[in-house]
């Protein structure tokens, strides 16, 4: 079970990537646009670039998924592993969330480092998919003594 | 660079080099299991090699001891561009220009980022350029 804290930051406005292996073994990153957590807290639905057709395609070779977010003020960080149970078209409840993600998201740099907020949209997905995972472990992947600490709440 | 024309070379990315914006790796353990975490700085080395910074990187470097194959994902901080760097491990510096060079790029950004008391290069890693890709978003062609 994730402790309401870890819930929070991963569905703040947050920075958001994956971590895949492709068919041949080789890890393949990728920059997402937000999670949520669903299913009563056992899996995540992540925000996917759809034209990463190289991660997209990593994510359903090996089956397994790791998902990192970082708070863009404090620079706290989580690191989920999972299972992908699928990669599916974004619905528009996704579309509502991402746009609200962007959002924080975007604030939250401009507020770090000034960066114009619709400059910033350079960087984003034209359009993206949502990955469903499960959550097999938490770790606090913050910079300092306790990274790497399991965070799951048993 | 177009995200439809060739790949760019890799000196013609060195404004992603300035550490201005955290990086993405990712690695993968023996058993297929993936990690994934920010970097704080990729360095250029020559048009062939970059170094990152390991300050922590514990479960990352277990990782590349078992499969030296890491994916790192920067960002141009000027068109704000990403570009996928497929990377293979050749060897850690721990003292040297490199390291002396990497180290006081840790130190400018570790006081930055309210890091000074945490950030500590351990060693300049050194990875082979395998491939660049630019990944299509908004500000890419083929993004909108």
């Amino acid at each position: 079970v994730l402790p309401d804290d870890v819930v929070a930051l991963l569905e703040s406005g947050c920075s958001t990537f994956v971590g895949a292996v492709d068919a041949d073994g080789r890890p393949v990153a990728s920059h997402t646009t937000g999670i949520q957590v669903v299913e009563d807290g056992t899996r995540l639905r992540v925000m996917v670039n759809r034209a990463d057709e190289e991660a997209i395609a990593a994510l359903q070779a090996s089956g397994v998924v790791a998902v990192g977010a970082t708070d863009v003020y404090t620079l706290r960080s989580i690191q989920v592993k999972g299972r992908v149970v699928g990669v599916e078209p974004a619905t528009a409840e996704d579309r509502i969330r991402t746009d609200a993600y962007i959002a924080a998201f975007s604030h939250a740099v401009y507020e770090t480092d000034g960066t114009d907020v619709d400059f910033m949209r350079r960087a984003l997905p034209a359009d993206f998919v949502a990955l469903v995972t499960t959550i097999e472990d938490v770790f606090d992947q913050t910079p300092g003594p306790h990274a790497g600490t399991n965070l799951a709440r048993t | 660079v177009s995200a439809d024309s060739a790949p760019p070379a890799l000196d013609e990315l060195r404004s992603c080099f300035e550490g201005l914006i955290p990086s993405i790796i990712a690695t993968a353990a023996a058993d297929g299991t993936p990690n994934v975490t920010h970097l704080s700085k990729v360095h250029y080395v020559d048009e062939m090699h970059v170094a990152l910074s390991n300050q922590f990187f514990s479960k990352t470097m277990r990782n590349l001891a078992e499969n030296p194959h890491a994916s790192v994902l920067v960002i141009d901080p000027v068109e704000f561009r990403w570009f996928r760097l497929t990377l293979q491990y050749e060897r850690t510096e721990r003292r040297g220009p490199l390291f002396d060079q990497l180290s006081r790029d840790i130190d400018a950004i570790a006081a930055l980022t309210g890091m000074a008391d945490v950030f500590k290069l351990k060693s300049a890693d050194v990875y082979r350029v395998v491939s660049i890709e630019p990944i299509i978003t908004l500000g890419a062609e083929g993004g909108a």
